[in-house]
């Protein structure tokens, strides 16, 4: 089938180029990577942190402190939650905190989402940063410091934490737990990379700053969005401000325990980030230099090359059957071409990428074993995020939380 | 305070240097799955050349015993280069659909198939055997339903396995490939389009779906589609 060959072929290219672009771009900048704005504790502009909370009643109280014991100037920090109509406790110990710490204020409103939660606080901050933090998420002392150098830089319009998994008593030896973890610390990784040619595409929920003014310049978190965090990044991309990325400005969320919830979580991610690169096909520009060039096109093209996989995959199971039945395992060898030499290419550099990025890291505790397994399952679980996304999409399901 | 606008700017020594980068392995892996394509074919040469040897020494048997008292033996060593025949055919068909073809090893193995057929019409009259033997004529160049009819031809065979006794033996050889051996074979049954199959002697042109092949080879369909080839 000449035609499965040319998308076999097609695919095969495209991702091995972007693949070895990325790596390029990382050698290039790899002395940039590591390195980190120096603490000023003398610049301590006005902070609105924003708590949208929605059944948070466990995590609340532990994330609100994380604020409250921040190494911040306490008269300088405003932290803000808004209850987002829970069915729990959340707004009574919301009131509790706002009783007990002077900073903290709370308010509760009807359930509209986490984007109409966050636009609620922010026309009654008054920070000249307003940052976005999760309620089930806590951030470390020095998180605020980490981060406000990079506003410095008066082209800076957002700034992006180091987001990691809060890992439970048995640290990290649940296989669910180890496989995001590693995870988010990659993904940390490849968008420190992406810094280095302006390609930052999401200002994760977690913790996030912003300069105040975006919000009047670029508007509001859209309501519509289910990937809200991404969108506004897409939006400031669209604006052509920048996004600063730190690795060390330290952030830890809950995460899905799990597959049902890691499902879900993964299917919102997916699908509200296929939705946004359909709303922000217009940054597929040289207008925006490397980004509409490179990333922007690599964003859209992952989505068709996994319908492209699955074209594939699809006609070779309905045109060679009967070599698997006869043939068995020696079918699969025989079947080998060049396009699967070239696989195992783009697999090593994948490996090889994985490895530097989580050299980064060195004081995550991660084993080798623990490496091997991410590496052999997130192919298939990416897979079957994917296909769920899709079928939720076809059938036309309202995407939700 | 505002922030200005971020000037965009192009990697474009990047993105040359990884066009360059990508098309060298590109280039590494078309000649290493070129190599590994090679290495089977020549696997499957001398899978041919044994193959051919141990029905060569089948044939001198036979010929040296014309009793019925070697039948055993000789159904017994016919099934297994039977069936090391039939997969030979199926690791060719793989390699020549990802188009890794060697025409004469093509050759070579429809040389191999037209042995092991006349061995087993020999073996069938000797030993009172009833199996049905099955040439198929196809051609890779020229046949929109070739394909299908090769795939149909297995599924029927694999309905019947269990409903009759005999054994059903296919043969199958491109027309168009300039085979000596398959255009001998062509001449004799006057087969002059694709697919045809010739069960037993009888010619049967077009394609033959799974249901009329089912009837052809359990003997309910007497009706073939050309002359009997043995006038």
């Amino acid at each position: 089938m000449q035609i499965v060959r040319i998308v076999e072929y097609s695919i095969a290219f495209i991702t091995l180029y972007f693949t070895v672009f990325i790596i390029l771009l990382y050698i290039k900048y790899r002395n940039s990577v590591s390195e980190k704005p120096r603490i000023d504790k003398k610049f301590t502009p006005r902070l609105s942190v924003i708590i949208p909370a929605f059944n948070e009643e466990d995590t609340l109280e532990h994330c609100v402190k994380s604020l409250v014991d921040a190494d911040y100037p306490k008269e300088e920090l405003d932290i803000i939650i808004v209850d987002d109509g829970s069915k729990d406790k959340t707004y009574a110990i919301a009131k509790l905190l706002s009783n007990r710490y002077k900073n903290v204020r709370c308010f509760t409103k009807k359930n509209e989402g986490k984007a109409a939660a966050l636009n609620y606080a922010i026309t009654r901050a008054d920070g000249e940063i307003i940052a976005t933090l999760d309620a089930d998420s806590f951030i470390e002392k020095d998180t605020i410091w980490r981060m406000l150098p990079y506003f410095k830089d008066k082209e800076v319009a957002a700034v992006t934490a180091a987001v990691k998994v809060n890992e439970q008593k048995n640290k990290g030896k649940a296989i669910l737990e180890f496989i995001q973890k590693i995870e988010y610390l990659f993904t940390l990784f490849s968008r420190k990379v992406l810094v280095f040619i302006e390609a930052v595409t999401v200002t994760p929920g977690p913790f996030s700053m912003f300069r105040s003014w975006v919000f009047k310049k670029v508007g509001m978190f859209d309501t519509k969005s289910i990937l809200e965090d991404q969108e506004i990044a897409l939006r400031i991309q669209k604006h052509n401000y920048k996004i600063r990325s730190s690795m060390d400005a330290g952030v830890y969320t809950e995460i899905p325990r799990n597959f049902n919830e890691l499902l879900k979580q993964r299917i919102r991610w997916h699908r509200g980030g296929f939705h946004n690169t359909l709303k922000y096909l217009s940054l597929i520009s040289p207008r925006y230099g490397d980004f509409g060039l490179i990333i922007m096109p690599l964003t859209f093209i992952a989505i068709i090359t996994l319908f492209g996989v699955f074209f594939v995959a699809i006609a070779n199971i309905f045109t060679q059957p009967y070599y698997f039945r006869y043939l068995g395992l020696e079918a699969s060898l025989l079947s080998l071409t060049p396009i699967h030499i070239v696989g195992l290419i783009i697999l090593a550099l994948n490996v090889l990428w994985i490895a530097w990025g989580l050299l980064q890291f060195k004081k995550e505790k991660i084993s080798a074993w623990q490496l091997i397994i991410y590496i052999i399952s997130y192919s298939y679980l990416l897979t079957i995020y994917w296909t769920a996304a899709i079928i939720k999409e076809i059938k036309m399901e309202k995407p939700s939380w | 305070m505002t922030s200005k606008n971020t000037p965009r700017s192009f990697s474009a020594p990047l993105y040359i240097l990884a066009f360059i980068i990508t098309i060298v392995i590109f280039g590494i892996g078309v000649y290493v799955g070129t190599l590994f394509d090679k290495s089977n074919l020549s696997r499957i040469s001398s899978d041919v050349e044994s193959t051919l040897q141990r029905l060569e020494s089948a044939q001198i048997l036979l010929f040296l015993d014309d009793s019925a008292s070697f039948c055993p033996v000789y159904k017994t060593e016919l099934e297994k280069l039977e069936r090391d025949t039939e997969l030979i055919g199926h690791r060719l068909n793989l390699l020549s659909d990802k188009g890794a073809t060697d025409i004469e090893l093509k050759k070579q193995y429809f040389v191999l198939e037209a042995q092991g057929y006349l061995l087993s019409k020999k073996v069938n009259e000797r030993c009172n055997v009833n199996d049905t033997l099955v040439l198929y004529f196809y051609s890779n160049k020229n046949c929109e339903k070739c394909a299908a009819q090769g795939e149909d031809l297995l599924r029927s065979r694999d309905q019947l396995s269990n409903s009759i006794d005999k054994r059903i033996k296919f043969y199958s050889f491109d027309g168009d490939l300039g085979s000596a051996v398959a255009d001998a074979l062509k001449q004799k049954h006057y087969v002059y389009e694709y697919p045809t199959i010739v069960v037993n002697d009888k010619v049967y042109r077009d394609y033959q779906d799974v249901d009329t092949l089912v009837k052809i080879f359990s003997g309910q369909s007497a009706i073939s589609s050309g002359p009997r080839t043995d006038g």
